[in-house]
């Protein structure tokens, strides 16, 4: 995986699940401050090499990931893709390259990773359809809330459970995990935006009837809405237009680490339901923090740890609060989306 | 002092306002409610009443006060220091080949003195090797080259850039460089050029003025011309990284006149808009009195004026005083824009505003291997060192400077400028502790100087001007 910094981490912790998908080495750019450190990657650590050119001897897929650092394309993307082309192995990109860029490497055999592509024609007079399976969203309040590997990690956990879990993930990045995800077109400035609700609800109907799931766990992109007037990042617009596509049952909602009171949960809880008729079932707390001292300017962020994270939610001692990144917060989570399901009378979750 | 509002009151000549220290806002009010919160009557009529209810129940006036002093920073501090580190600085030398009257290391200042020491490799490298993973979490870092004057040991700014390249490619790192100027011959130039650095070159303003103060150390001749010559140079040779990288420092001697500097910053070609920053001899850490002519103020007042009125469109705005504006755009654009949480009142736990966090906006590192917060610390004094290259960044140390308001929090929780304040370790005159900023002689100052912000602002804006982003 290449190049990897905060961008890729829940991408990482994902992978576990799926056993064709063996990360075996992890590669960044030396001045991002990566190399050396050790992220769990499947069972286990590995640790953060800039050997580039070494670390494709051991592999037979490059995975040219997303980052939040700037990878510049000339310098550092396309000579990563010239390397592993010449050494025979297979490209795979799930970073985002414009037309110009992509022209550039056609003349290499890469495999892009893009969002589950879906076409329905709907008509004006078309009305949102409903479903019928219990629909658990998993939504962020801020980027890098880790929200992939909570989706990811519930869904294996109810499926290891026997359950029959449709999973739709908010990335494109599942595809490489043969998973749904949200589709293509609610990303498009071509279509309106009546149509991708009316598009997006017949998607869901439609793997509804082809699955036949116990219940759906779908990934909500973006923001659940705007941080504050300042920090907008995409005001919540898609997941309120997937709100309107598919009602939601049940709601995890993953924040960044702050010194939150119980009264901030309370109000987060308001707005949402105000916004999108959701009520949050389960908060958690992110692995990284807000830090509002060190650029004025902007939204940006501080990566912390799981005794901060977990200091918070036990001061606080709110029961909706659990720590999701971890395992053992995600069975009681599963245990919470089990029994919220069995003891609701339009349940169909046995 | 509990009960009263946390608030201070002001006008300007037109109009009263009052700045609500819990809701950090700038509130214009009636006449009649200015002098009743001035006098704190509580006979006030009965439409100053009514503004006065009407104001409390919107959440102004409140009386809160911060009860624990504890920076909001402090509970995350070992992850900023552990993950974002932004700017290393580098002390490569401690010579000068300049002997600058005004100088902060010429012996009038309680800090070290001119010297011949300079970095080793070594250091160097281990500062490097500290500092780049920590920034993990830093979008822009940079590494910075101080002195004396920096030029002097460009063999190991050389290798510190070359050592970087090799072992932390990747584009993530600029550099910048504070250099005197009159060390950059063409292979400099082409050096500093190549790499993109971000050259600031000190000159006082035209030759009278520049070389009244900044002298060669061997020949007490003045450095003016030669500078000229050279930041000609860098223009001729690489116009845009002239016009993009290279800025300027002035110390404006306050002995004699403004308006030369100002018309030597404004009618030379080598300066456009925005290159030039102004600053003031230091007094901090000094007994040496700092000489202020009354003319020099009154002259540079009358140029401010003439900003704001250029700036209002009542005068064209090639009279506009390149001098001020950045220092305009920055004073403004901190009290313009509200650059903390919306809050509605100050927490019950918190921390003047004024420190940065040590060690994480920069970490200055001196020529044996020491850490400080910045450069402009008093480097004779053990409390303001966080670390080493050896034992890396003390988190106690960085709690300590941080949180300095523990020794003044008696003093500094009533005060209105709570919020605003400017005061940090760089201005502590305790070379024994320098985290003792009680008897602080900075703090009236400061108070002016946010008061006057104030005034100048809420003018502006009763004359029609409009703050925004784009035009600072």
């Amino acid at each position: 995986m290449f190049p990897v910094d905060r961008e890729s981490f829940s991408l990482m912790q994902s992978a576990k699940y799926y056993p064709h998908i063996h990360i075996h080495k992890l590669v960044s750019i030396a001045s991002w401050g990566y190399i050396g450190d050790k992220y769990q990657c499947s069972d286990e650590y590995i640790e953060v090499s800039c050997d580039l050119e070494g670390c494709l001897k051991e592999c037979s897929v490059i995975w040219i990931v997303d980052s939040w650092n700037h990878a510049d394309f000339n310098n550092v993307i396309k000579p990563a893709i010239q390397l592993a082309v010449k050494q025979g192995k297979r490209v795979i990109c799930s970073k985002i390259l414009d037309e110009s860029e992509r022209e550039l490497i056609s003349g290499y055999s890469v495999f892009y990773i893009q969002h589950t592509q879906f076409s329905h024609d709907v008509s004006i007079d078309d009305r949102v359809q409903e479903v019928r399976t219990p629909v658990v969203y998993v939504m962020s309040s801020t980027e890098y809330c880790n929200q992939l590997f909570i989706e990811t990690a519930l869904t294996f956990n109810l499926r290891n459970r026997g359950y029959n879990v449709l999973f739709i993930s908010s990335l494109k990045e599942s595809v490489a995990f043969n998973e749904y995800t949200i589709p293509d077109f609610m990303y498009s400035e071509r279509c309106s935006e009546n149509r991708k609700i009316l598009s997006l609800n017949r998607y869901v109907c439609h793997l509804e009837m082809k699955h036949h799931p116990d219940l759906i766990v779908m990934g909500i992109p973006g923001v659940a809405m705007s941080y504050d007037y300042r920090f907008a990042s995409d005001f919540g617009i898609i997941a309120y237009e997937i709100s309107e596509a598919v009602k939601p049952d049940f709601a995890i909602l993953s924040s960044p680490s702050l010194s939150y009171e119980m009264h901030d949960f309370n109000r987060i809880e308001e707005a949402l339901f105000g916004r999108l008729g959701v009520s949050v079932n389960i908060h958690t707390l992110s692995y990284n923090a807000l830090d509002f001292f060190t650029n004025e300017m902007s939204l940006s962020y501080l990566t912390v740890d799981e005794a901060y994270t977990n200091e918070i939610i036990a001061r606080i001692g709110y029961k909706k609060l659990l720590n999701l990144n971890e395992e053992a917060g995600i069975t009681l989570a599963s245990d919470r989306v089990i029994n919220f399901f069995s003891d609701s009378s339009s349940s169909v979750l046995m | 002092m509990a009960d009263k509002p946390y608030i201070h009151t002001f006008r300007t000549s037109e109009q009263c306002y009052v700045y609500d220290v819990n809701t950090n806002r700038i509130l214009n009010i009636p006449d009649s409610l200015y002098k009743c919160l001035l006098t704190s009557d509580e006979h006030a009529d009965e439409i100053t009443t009514a503004i006065l209810k009407d104001m409390k129940a919107n959440g102004f006036l409140r009386s809160d006060r911060v009860e624990i002093s504890e920076h909001p920073a402090t509970p995350l501090l070992p992850y900023f220091l552990e993950n974002k580190m932004q700017q290393l600085a580098l002390q490569v030398t401690q010579r000068c080949n300049l002997r600058c009257d005004y100088c902060v290391y010429s012996g009038l200042y309680k800090t070290r003195t001119h010297s011949n020491g300079s970095m080793s490799i070594e250091v160097a490298e281990k500062a490097i090797d500290y500092f780049i993973p920590r920034t993990k979490d830093s979008r822009n870092v940079a590494v910075s080259f101080y002195g004396g004057e920096p030029l002097l040991n460009i063999d190991l700014i050389k290798h510190c850039v070359n050592y970087i390249d090799k072992k932390y490619s990747g584009g993530k790192i600029s550099y910048s460089m504070t250099s005197n100027g009159t060390l950059l011959d063409d292979i400099t130039i082409s050096f500093l050029a190549d790499l993109d650095f971000r050259l600031l070159v000190s000159l006082d303003g035209p030759q009278v003025i520049h070389d009244a103060n900044r002298k060669f150390a061997d020949s007490d001749e003045g450095s003016f011309s030669t500078i000229i010559q050279n930041i000609m140079r860098i223009k001729e040779l690489f116009p845009n990284y002239y016009r993009d990288k290279v800025r300027f420092n002035a110390v404006l001697d306050t002995r004699g006149e403004y308006s030369c500097i100002e018309e030597f910053i404004s009618c030379d070609d080598l300066f456009s808009d925005d290159m030039f920053n102004v600053n003031y001899v230091s007094d901090n850490f000094t007994d040496h009195e700092i000489s202020f002519n009354e003319e020099f103020h009154i002259d540079r007042e009358y140029h401010y004026f003439m900003f704001f009125l250029s700036r209002l469109g009542e005068i064209s705005n090639k009279n506009e005083a390149r001098s001020l504006t950045k220092q305009f755009n920055d004073v403004f654009r901190r009290c313009y824009q509200n650059i903390e949480l919306e809050q509605e009142h100050i927490p019950p736990k918190y921390h003047h505003s004024g420190p940065c966090i040590p060690g994480v906006r920069r970490l200055f590192v001196d020529i044996g291997g020491k850490f400080y917060p910045c450069e402009q610390v008093s480097e004779l004094s053990e409390t303001v060192v966080i670390g080493s290259v050896e034992t890396g960044v003390s988190l106690e140390k960085v709690l300590s400077i941080l949180n300095i308001e523990n020794s003044s929090h008696a003093k500094c929780k009533d005060c209105w400028a709570y919020r605003r304040c400017l005061v940090c370790i760089a201005h502590s005159e305790d070379m024994h502790d320098s985290t003792n900023i009680e008897s602080n002689k900075k703090c009236s100052d400061v108070c002016s100087s946010i008061e006057e912000t104030f005034l100048d602002y809420c003018v502006l804006r009763e004359l029609g001007y409009t703050f925004d982003a784009e035009r600072m």
